[in-house]
């Protein structure tokens, strides 16, 4: 069952410039609920220096 | 031609031998797409005469020099997300219905291509490679060759389907939370999603581009070692490409078992997303055999199997979405249905979340960087039980459910799933073996030693053998 209010919801689907039917609107307001359960398993208390696996290294190209 | 279905090591060997001809090959394949593809849907662009002067011209250059290497004149299909020169890349989608002709081959299929290998072409895909099956597209989606009611498994839905009912002697998929090894389990095949940044993604359209993977299918371990051998190495144009040197993938192929060290996720397929009654039977089996064989055996835990989904899921909806944005805002009802809803949720995701998917990403990749230390390969399951009816899988579930495939997107280890049985109904049965990153010799040692062993290879599906 989903958490979020319909009206939050309804503020994220305004904000991600998407256009629902009231059919859609309702089937993937009712599937939310499943993203936020996995959401619960990654807001976690973490330390600030906690970085993410996006973080990148530059390799030495030409080095000698 | 001896057997109806050759492997490509076989056909290989016996087209170095001059005993079957690529031309004849081609043609066989090109007779049983005719006879099965109206059922299976295998297909969604199939060019013969260019495959039939392909192979002909293999043949002038067997005849004249003998053959560059052992795909040189074997008929292959490709996942319609992948671009090859002359044929449209439609990703089974209303968006790219009538997509031009592709000018240029993507780099894995460039590299098939110098191999001598024959494209026969296009094979069936989820839409996008996210949104099946779906009966709402221009084209249906692919069936399975061992009972056409079920479920091929997806996204590489064609391509397992093809090689299964020897439509093609392999293929390539993609896999960015198990759309290599899930049809492969549900076709009854070998698929190999390697390292990530092992294969180049360039030309191929992508899904979520720190989860997205280029790899083969066939029906044996030892036929994805010699497709992998084709297409893996650096591409500067691919900015995830590693630059590294690429091994003989066949270098420990007939080493055995013995020695190995095994670890078994048992909590994954036995506590937390338990699998069937044969499928427990047929994992049990798979470490007998390896335990007979002189192999170490122990248990490893990981984070829980929802941990793990939770990374996968996030990360894969928001960059999906991202990918997808501007259709997704400008003329979403192109979409069918599946494909839409389930990429819809990637644009409600703050970002936020999907940084702290990407902080618990490089915490669980630590942990299993930790847990594999003393191990050569895992072992678990690719999926909980044979293949569903096609009629039968839940539109939500991928979302809901989590899956034995998705933690080695997020961490980027190399899987490989293969054949490990049949259940009671005659619906293959699979199990998962998984490496360290870039020991994919080791991965296709410990795949191969057990399908060889295993009478599993000598049964193909009825429908294709009638």
């Amino acid at each position: 069952m989903t958490k979020l209010s319909e009206t939050a919801f309804d503020l994220l689907v305004e904000r991600a410039g998407l256009t629902l039917t009231a059919a859609q609107r309702a089937e993937i307001y009712r599937a939310y609920g499943a993203i936020e359960i996995l959401l619960d398993r990654v807001r976690r208390p973490r330390d600030m220096s906690s970085e993410p696996a996006t973080i990148f290294t530059l390799e030495k190209k030409g080095a000698p | 031609m001896s057997s109806d279905f050759p492997t490509i090591a076989e056909a290989s060997a016996l087209i170095a031998a001059k005993q079957l001809s690529p031309v004849e090959l081609t043609q066989h394949c090109l007779d049983r797409i005719a006879q099965l593809d109206g059922t299976l849907h295998a297909f969604l662009h199939l060019d013969a005469p260019r495959a039939l002067a392909a192979a002909r011209a293999a043949e002038a250059d067997i005849s004249r020099a003998g053959p560059r290497g052992p795909l040189h004149g074997i008929p292959l299909g490709i996942k319609d997300i992948y671009d090859v020169e002359g044929m449209p890349t439609t990703a089974h989608s209303r968006q790219r219905q009538h997509a031009s002709p592709a000018t240029a081959d993507a780099a894995s299929v460039g590299s098939l291509a110098a191999a001598g290998a024959i494209i026969l072409g296009k094979l069936a895909t989820h839409e996008f490679a996210f949104g099946g099956p779906s009966f709402d597209l221009p084209w249906p989606p692919a069936r399975n060759p061992w009972n056409p009611d079920h479920f091929t498994g997806g996204s590489s839905s064609g391509t397992g389907a093809a090689v299964a009912a020897g439509l093609v002697l392999g293929g390539l998929g993609s896999d960015t939370g198990g759309s290599i090894r899930l049809p492969a389990a549900y076709c009854g095949i070998a698929g190999l999603k390697p390292t990530y940044g092992l294969v180049s993604r360039v030309g191929v359209l992508p899904l979520a581009y720190s989860l997205d993977h280029v790899g083969p299918m066939a029906w044996s371990v030892e036929d994805c070692a010699l497709l992998l051998q084709a297409i893996a190495g650096h591409d500067p144009a691919d900015p995830a490409s590693a630059a590294r040197p690429v091994p003989d993938f066949r270098r420990e192929l007939d080493l055995g078992a013995k020695g190995l060290r095994i670890g078994v996720l048992r909590g994954f397929h036995a506590v937390e997303n338990p699998v069937n009654a044969a499928t427990g039977t047929a994992l049990d089996g798979a470490l007998d055999f390896y335990r007979r064989e002189g192999a170490f055996i122990r248990e490893v835990h990981l984070s829980p199997l929802l941990d793990w989904r939770a990374v996968g899921m996030l990360i894969m909806l928001v960059e999906a979405f991202t990918v997808h944005q501007e259709w997704m805002r400008g003329r979403m009802s192109w979409y069918g249905e599946r494909f839409r809803d389930r990429v819809a949720l990637g644009g409600l995701i703050a970002a936020s979340d999907y940084i702290d998917a990407q902080r618990l990403r490089r915490e669980l990749i630590l942990e299993l960087d930790h847990a594999t230390a003393d191990v050569d390969v895992l072992l678990t399951a690719t999926v909980p039980s044979e293949a569903p009816r096609l009629d039968q899988v839940e539109k939500w579930a991928t979302i809901e459910q989590p899956n034995f495939t998705s933690p080695f997107n997020v961490s980027g280890f190399p899987a490989l799933s293969l054949c490990a049985g049949y259940g009671a109904g005659g619906l293959p049965l699979a199990l998962q073996l998984i490496a360290k990153p870039f020991a994919e010799p080791v991965l296709l040692r410990a795949g191969h030693a057990y399908e060889r062993a295993m009478p599993w290879r000598a049964r193909r599906p009825a429908l294709a053998a009638a």
